[in-house]
């Protein structure tokens, strides 16, 4: 059996006495495209930091690709690429500046840092812009900047929080077809998103974060098949319907979470 | 059915505002940090006050003494003083601290009315307006007391130069938004701002050295400023002593269309702003491009050249992250002018003994200026970039994540911070002996030697504690903004650090005094300095242990998005 590329045992994150990832048990095998959903504040940004050596973990044990990451920080490092929610972008310098820094930052030669530099900026459509600094960039520039920098080295693993929000439908296309290159040739990816249209579309897996715990994790097909098995009958989904990912979610999640208003309330609302 | 509100009026309006301004600031004060700083900015109000009052007396004096001796060019020059002060102030701290946007507002149901007497409002809650306004009163005070029979036009002359000048700033820093919205512009205002400043200091030994011309020039400016609101405000009160009414309703008519003329341009601005202009950098549309062919690999460049060199001496990743820091030291201009600071200074203080009058005290000066301009200058520019190192990841921003997922070891991060500094300060030592040699001689080799010696050591013990400092307490700074608001903590463990290796470099120099050797302080710093550097890498690993255990709240500091 091959090593799964992510594998937590017990991940566990406390802040005080709020305990934010509670005893999270994830497994991604290689080459998967993985969804990790949740609603506002269910951890998912807690769990990427802490498996992108962003956030120390309160208990339990993180391995990628085989290699424990308290015991080989450095080593995971070199194997993984993270787009974090903050994008971590030094917005005083040039976009070739950055994947420079970025790329020698990950023990590129120059020469090798600069050839790559130069195909990213191109293939992101940022190389016409080369004394632009990375403050006066859009936020889809932004997003697309990150994600290059995330790349540049090669990663086998990729985690990306929220890498598609604020971008327009273009930049996402191209976000998308990088990510789609990446798996074709065996990356494993790991994505948080609040589009789950977006999550069905690219990810062959997914798990669900809430309120700190895993409630679900499997392949689409898994989910579809346990979500419908639980659904009564005479509810909206017809015999045969493919269940869509937010309905899949709005029933494990459950719909108070979901934002839903009790149609007694609010009633001066025109 | 009826809605159940009513319209909100002007003060209903204006009054929420106000308690709107009032419980940010008090839910500010939650943070202990934040309490602090409160603290030093009741210090800062207090002695600013001191001094506004000091000034105000001296406006009421003025005030009195012009009136007596009915001297126009002295009230001319007291009212270009309060003017200069209520225009300028407000634009400078605009462009260090962001001026509050009060086009927020405009998102709520509020008359053109209301919005254009809350802005004026704002304008006279501003401490320079506030400062402005009561000198304009002590100077109106002073000139009562010497003839109270004149109240009947000073008030009104006043009161409409106060109100000019409260419109004045509001139309200069509404049309100074679409610069200001720039981030460029605003900080190539500042920089111009300070530069103006430290030149201010040339003034005296230019008059000193071409005093009748520069006098002439004073005087053929006086002449054109008679024209200006400040002359005009001066002709409408002292013409009726001079029983020109004619003259004075002429000064009156001319200031009152000033006002109105700037009142114009106020509108012209607010209005725009009320129909949803916004030119913040946010809304700024980045221009798209039509697509373009693909680009070619970048060529190297002759800089990128320069580049590789830096590789060849330090290992890639504390290369990488020096060169990072250096192309952010080129892009800050408070860095740039912390660079420029001490030789400016150092110039200027020489320069001045060299241009002003002779005496005795001077010539000693002089003879000496070549030892002690020196270490002293080389000490200035320590207490500045030493004082740096103790928030080191100011600047950082949301990049500092990157420290963390990157493999790259946390000590390498700080070196590489320390590195530049110290590079910093050696540049800053060749510049400042550089003038000091051109200046007054060159200072003696015992001198020079001693005080890179002692900076190094200096630096060595600052470094030391600095790191722990940036990460333990870390405040982000935003480009372009002077505001020092570094950690109280911070600051207290720099002055400490400071102060003690200050006393040790006093303590060193008068035994070399009592020995009669100079060579005596490098001999003593050089023991200093090679106990200090084992203690410094000692201390580097550990900073870095702490910089791992505390990167949340690091990041969390670095990453906070402000609001003005």
């Amino acid at each position: 059996m091959s090593t799964p590329a992510i594998e937590t045992h017990n991940l566990t994150r406390r802040f005080g006495s709020l305990v934010a990832v509670d005893n999270v048990n994830l497994t991604v095998d290689g080459g998967q495209f993985f969804g990790f959903l949740g609603p506002n504040g269910a951890g998912k940004s807690t769990t990427i930091k802490m498996l992108t050596g962003l956030l120390a973990p309160s208990a339990g044990r993180m391995n990628i690709l085989g290699l424990d990451f308290q015991q080989n920080g450095l080593e995971v490092k070199r194997q993984i690429g993270v787009v974090p929610e903050g994008l971590a972008l030094y917005d005083r310098l040039t976009g070739s500046e950055f994947l420079e820094f970025v790329g020698r930052m990950y023990g590129l030669e120059l020469a090798t840092a600069r050839q790559r530099t130069a195909e990213l900026l191109d293939f992101m459509q940022l190389a016409d812009r080369p004394k632009t600094l990375i403050a006066d960039y859009s936020h889809g520039m932004q997003k697309k900047l990150a994600l290059a920098a995330a790349v540049i080295h090669g990663p086998k693993v990729l985690f990306l929080d929220e890498p598609f929000e604020g971008v327009d439908a273009i930049a996402a296309g191209t976000l998308k077809e990088m990510l789609s290159r990446m798996i074709a040739r065996g990356a494993t990816i790991f994505l948080t998103s609040h589009v789950l249209e977006i999550v069905e579309r690219l990810c062959s897996h997914v798990a669900i974060i809430h309120q700190g715990r895993l409630v679900a994790q499997g392949s689409l097909e898994e989910l579809r098949a346990g979500v419908a098995s639980a659904i009564p009958a005479g509810a909206s989904v017809q015999p045969g319907e493919k269940l869509t990912l937010e309905q899949i979610f709005i029933s494990i999640v459950g719909p108070g979470t979901a934002g839903r208003l009790p149609t007694e309330e609010l009633s001066w609302l025109v | 059915m009826s809605a159940p509100y009513a319209t909100a009026g002007l003060i209903t309006q204006a009054s929420l505002v106000a308690r709107l301004r009032w419980r940010i600031f008090i839910n500010s004060l939650r943070n202990v940090r934040e309490r602090i700083s409160l603290a030093g900015n009741l210090i800062n109000t207090v002695l600013l006050s001191i001094g506004g009052l000091v000034i105000g007396a001296g406006a009421a004096i003025g005030g009195f003494y012009v009136l007596q001796n009915k001297s126009e060019g002295g009230l001319v020059l007291i009212l270009w003083g309060i003017l200069l002060v209520w225009q300028f102030v407000p634009v400078m701290t605009a462009t260090i601290s962001g001026a509050v946007d009060m086009r927020n507002l405009l998102r709520f149901p509020l008359r053109f009315s209301t919005y254009c007497v809350l802005q004026l409002a704002y304008g006279l809650s501003e401490p320079a307006g506030v400062m402005a306004l009561f000198w304009t009163g002590c100077l109106g005070l002073g000139m009562f007391v010497s003839r109270p029979s004149a109240a009947l036009w000073i008030v009104p002359a006043l009161g409409l130069f106060a109100l000019m000048n409260l419109i004045l700033e509001r139309a200069v820093l509404t049309w100074f938004d679409r610069l200001l919205s720039n981030r460029r512009v605003r900080e190539a205002v500042f920089v111009l701002f300070i530069l103006a400043m430290i030149s201010t200091n040339l003034i005296g030994p230019m008059v000193q050295r071409y005093g009748k011309r520069a006098t002439f020039a004073v005087q053929q400016a006086q002449q054109y400023s008679r024209f200006l609101p400040p002359g005009v405000a001066a002709e409408a009160i002292l013409a009726p002593m001079h029983s020109k009414f004619l003259g004075a309703g002429e000064s009156f008519v001319l200031l009152a269309g000033y006002t109105l003329a700037f009142a114009g341009l106020l509108g012209l601005r607010l209005h725009a702003q009320y129909l949803g202009e916004d030119l913040g950098e946010t809304q700024r549309v980045v221009p798209v491009k039509p697509a373009t062919k693909r680009v070619a690999a970048i060529p190297v460049s002759g800089a990128a050249a320069k580049r590789s060199l830096l590789d060849r001496i330090l290992p890639p990743p504390l290369g990488a992250l020096l060169q990072r820091e250096l192309i952010y030291v080129k892009r800050n201009n408070v860095m740039l002018l912390n660079l420029v600071l001490p030789p400016a200074i150092l110039f200027f203080v020489v320069f001045g003994a060299m241009s002003g009058p002779r005496n005795p005290g001077s010539g000693e000066f002089l003879r000496h200026a070549g030892q002690f301009g020196f270490p002293i200058a080389v000490a200035y520019a320590s207490l500045i970039f030493l004082q740096v190192s103790f928030n080191g990841f100011a600047y950082e921003g949301a990049g500092v994540q990157m420290l963390y997922v990157a493999p790259v070891r946390f000590r390498d991060v700080l070196l590489a911070k320390n590195l530049l500094l110290m590079l910093m300060m050696l540049f800053e030592a060749v510049v400042v002996g550089a003038v000091v040699t051109y200046l007054a001689g060159p200072p003696e080799s015992a001198i020079v030697l001693g005080t890179l010696l002692w900076l190094f050591f200096s630096s060595m013990l600052s470094f030391s504690l600095g790191n722990w400092a940036s990460i333990r307490f870390p405040r982000r700074f935003d480009f372009g903004q002077f505001r020092r608001r570094t950690s109280g903590f911070s600051s207290l463990l720099a002055l400490i650090a400071q102060m003690v290796t200050m006393m040790f470099a006093a303590i060193v120099y008068l035994l070399s005094l009592l020995l009669g050797s100079p060579w005596f302080i490098p001999l003593i710093f050089l023991v200093l300095s090679a106990a200090a550097v084992p203690l410094y890498f000692r201390l580097l690993g550990f900073c870095a242990e702490v910089g791992l255990d505390q990167r949340e709240p690091l990041i969390a500091e670095m990453t906070k998005v402000r609001n003005t």
